[in-house]
């Protein structure tokens, strides 16, 4: 057990560090490009994995609501001249009103009808942001949104901006996963596992859901304000049906099961949109290959693929291989008739998110 | 037990995130940038240049998307350009990189970008489409040391309000492609009373703008403008409440959009003469039979070529492009013409300053601000705003001995500004183009 804390300790080190001190070995344009746009697009991922892991609601409206958001932000700050604060709040505010609204709509359905629901929303929003002249200037949108001057801390500066996305990330990553081990997200996950048994418990599975998604949807939100300072402008391009996509592109390539998963697919999505086009003109076939073969493949996305890559690495060296491997394999459902615990309620899952992260093999040793 | 570890592990990963974040604290204090703001929106970055004996051209237009057809024959422009030089100026390898958007801002920003900071061009060439130039522009502001040429962009506020020092167009703007149009719906076809149909965007407020600003001038009236969304199919609710007490109908919608458009009104009787937009009457809708067809016929728009041009120059363009491109469309596009037009500026430009792109490029800027020279299309100079003032043509639908549609040239505009005549603190005052501006009902 100790050694594999000892590992985990030190390889989360060495990431750390890495994210930290990305900026001083790599280029600037690696810095603003795929690093900026990772994490920002991390961020709004984020929120969706949770929604699809977590909640089993797999939703289009993610980019709609980063919409809302940085129009929002950039109507206030850009058309009224107020300060950016007043817009950043005034953004995350109304795109969390926004996605509780969308909430109250679709939390009442499931499966394919509550990703068609969600497209509608995102439809909805993006119309409207292409057809109003008043507030969102059509087809257009809003130019010149500048990165402010918080205190002294200048967010046009490429490299701050990142170290400010980069700790925002790292925010609601860990706030994220936070909730997902709370009671709350225990609930969540049986939840969405079987609605009728945890409702029978005496769990409102409308109202976890409903706040799940307003959660997912202050998360975009704060993406939105992230996204739109650096693009420096907002317009329907930035929402439309391909961006709404792209999102649910990054979080199945990353994986759906894990949190860290939306930044995997994010800078797999960057890197690939920049770079493919230098060796091809047909960089969306690319994209569309690899989902293609993580969709088939590997259900658990980039990072489910490099796990089980260590995983069957460390068996080779390891005489504990044997054992180790069974200790990953999903664990078995609780029939029917046996009463759940919390604890078999987050280890019951098609998407084995609990069982997928290292406690459980640490537990069983 | 099981609860016990879930408890550890919540210790842990408290423990990781205060290490984290005590770390972070630790590097932004000390790695804090010392870069000053900059003057356009977004982010910004400094690059530098490529080596010596090699001159890097970027070129963007769009490969994807619903403009994707447009953007490949924007790029045979750039490419016919280098292939006249013959892929070298003043003695330096000429190399080529190209990059794609899919005709939304932020998409053509971040490949300028990579053009700009990654790929270390010496000058950009792009983008094809008005929001972009747009963005592009804006863009362009936070690299003042290298230089940005336009590609086939056409909304007129990217050289006319806010341009950038460094961003020069010497394609002429969707305002400008309107130049005789409005006079020539007037005089030459009677038309007194005239409604636009357009799309709902930058583009067609320039054209409807562009025609309008001359058409009302000499006297026309405009009683009703209609806006529809880029993309519409149905036309019903547009084409039941047109006036009957009209003269024609402006119509600028591009692609199938158009041919909808004439369409439903054609089916719902509707037998005002259609007047066009620069991208309105292309070959979709001349190769329309039936009862489009004598519609269509007699049918006058303006734009910055005139496929059916007999000038010399334009011959030769013309037979260029077919020689080099075989598989090209069979007449250059005005995004040919436009991207060709600029990046011949652009190595004209290098040639005169023998490539010498010492000192932020100044040498560059100031010859390509006086650079004039002779296109397909005639003479080409910019103003101050670094905006190209060029020859614009009125063509006329008509058919040829074996029956087939064509745009027959009518008149040739010479050297038309940016603001069509109108001096330009006069233009300026009226206020940016838009769905209400101009109005003459």
């Amino acid at each position: 057990m100790s050694t594999v804390r000892i590992q985990r300790i030190a390889g989360l080190t060495v990431l750390i560090v890495l994210l930290l001190a990305f900026p001083l070995f790599a280029s600037q344009f690696l810095v603003v490009q795929i690093g900026i746009q990772s994490l920002f697009l991390g961020i709004v991922a984020l929120g969706l994995i949770f929604l699809a892991g977590y909640g089993g609601m797999v939703s289009l409206a993610q980019m709609a609501l980063y919409g809302v958001s940085g129009y929002t932000m950039a109507i206030v700050t850009v058309t009224y001249g107020l300060p950016w604060y007043v817009g950043v709040i005034a953004g995350v505010i109304f795109a969390t009103l926004l996605a509780a609204i969308f909430a109250l709509i679709s939390a009442h359905t499931q499966g394919i009808y509550f990703i068609m629901i969600t497209l509608a929303e995102a439809m909805l929003v993006y119309f409207y942001a292409d057809q109003d002249r008043v507030f969102t200037n059509g087809h257009t949108g809003i130019n010149g949104v500048r990165p402010p001057l918080i205190g002294p801390i200048v967010m046009s500066d490429p490299t701050t901006f990142y170290y400010v996305t980069l700790l925002i990330a790292a925010l609601v990553y860990l706030g994220l996963r936070y909730i997902g081990r709370a009671p709350f997200g225990l609930a969540l996950q049986g939840i969405r596992d079987n609605a009728q048994r945890m409702q029978s418990l005496g769990f409102n599975a409308y109202a976890h859901r409903v706040t799940t998604f307003t959660l997912a949807g202050f998360i975009a939100g704060i993406g939105g304000v992230l996204g739109t300072w650096y693009d420096g402008a907002i317009s329907p391009g930035s929402i439309d049906l391909t961006r709404t996509i792209n999102i649910l592109v990054i979080a199945v390539l990353g994986g759906l099961s894990y949190l860290e998963g939306a930044f995997v697919g994010a800078v797999f999505f960057t890197l690939v949109t920049n770079f493919a086009s230098s060796f091809t003109d047909r960089f969306n076939t690319v994209i569309g290959l690899a989902f293609l073969a993580v969709a088939l493949f590997f259900p658990d996305g980039l990072i489910g693929l490099s796990k089980k890559t260590l995983q069957i690495a460390t068996q080779t060296v390891s005489w504990r291989g044997r054992n180790a491997l069974e200790s990953s394999k999903p664990v078995k459902a609780p029939s029917a008739s046996k009463l759940p615990t919390s604890d078999t309620v987050s280890e019951d899952k098609k998407l084995m998110i609990a069982s997928a992260n290292p406690e459980e093999e640490e537990k069983q040793q | 037990m099981k609860s016990k570890t879930r408890i550890v592990a919540q210790r842990r990963w408290f423990r990781q995130l205060m290490l984290f974040l005590g770390m972070l604290a630790l590097l932004t204090a000390c790695g804090g940038g010392t870069t000053t703001p900059t003057s356009g929106g977004g982010l910004s970055s400094g690059s530098n240049g490529s080596s010596s004996n090699e001159i890097k051209i970027g070129a963007l237009a769009t490969l994807t998307g619903p403009f994707a057809a447009l953007g490949a024959d924007g790029m045979r422009g750039v490419e016919l350009a280098i292939s006249e030089f013959g892929g070298q100026v003043a003695g330096k390898k000429i190399t080529l990189i190209k990059e794609s958007s899919d005709a939304t801002p932020a998409v053509a920003r971040d490949a300028a970008r990579k053009l700009i900071e990654q790929d270390n061009v010496d000058l950009m060439i792009g983008p094809l489409s008005g929001d972009e130039g747009l963005a592009v522009r804006d863009y362009a502001k936070t690299q003042p040391n290298k230089v940005f040429l336009n590609g086939s962009s056409a909304a007129q506020d990217t050289t006319l309000r806010n341009s950038a020092p460094n961003f020069y167009r010497f394609s002429t703007d969707g305002v400008q492609w309107m130049a005789g149009l409005g006079t020539y719906a007037y005089q030459a076809q009677g038309h007194r009373r005239v409604v636009t149909v357009a799309e709902d965007y930058s583009f067609p407020y320039s054209q409807v703008g562009g025609f309008m600003t001359e058409f009302c001038r000499v006297g026309g009236h405009v009683p009703k403008k209609f806006w529809v969304p880029l993309g519409t199919t149905d036309y019903s609710s547009v084409v039941s409440s047109i006036p009957t007490d009209i003269d024609g109908i402006y119509v600028a919608l591009g692609g199938s959009d158009g041919v909808n458009f004439l369409k439903q009104y054609v089916q719902f009787g509707g037998k005002a003469p259609i007047i066009g937009g620069s991208i309105t009457v292309d070959q979709t809708v001349l190769s329309t039979k039936g009862t489009l067809y004598q519609r269509v016929l007699g049918t006058a728009s303006a734009g910055p070529i005139a496929d059916n041009n007999p000038d010399a120059a334009w011959q030769q363009f013309v037979s260029a492009y077919k020689a080099k491109f075989p598989d090209g469309l069979p007449s250059p596009s005005l995004f040919a013409h436009a991207y060709y037009i600029n990046t011949k500026a652009a190595l004209l430009a290098l040639q005169q300053v023998n490539g010498d792109l010492s000192n932020g490029e100044a040498k560059l800027k100031v010859t390509l601000s006086n650079l004039q020279f002779d296109t397909p299309t005639g003479p080409v100079k910019l103003d101050h705003n670094r905006q190209a003032i060029a020859n614009i043509y009125v063509t006329v639908v008509d058919k040829k001995s074996d029956g087939t549609l064509y745009n027959k040239l009518v008149k040739v505009i010479p050297n038309v500004n940016q603001t069509l005549g109108v001096p330009e603190d006069q233009y300026l005052a009226q206020g940016p183009l838009s769905r209400d501006n101009p109005s003459c009902p």
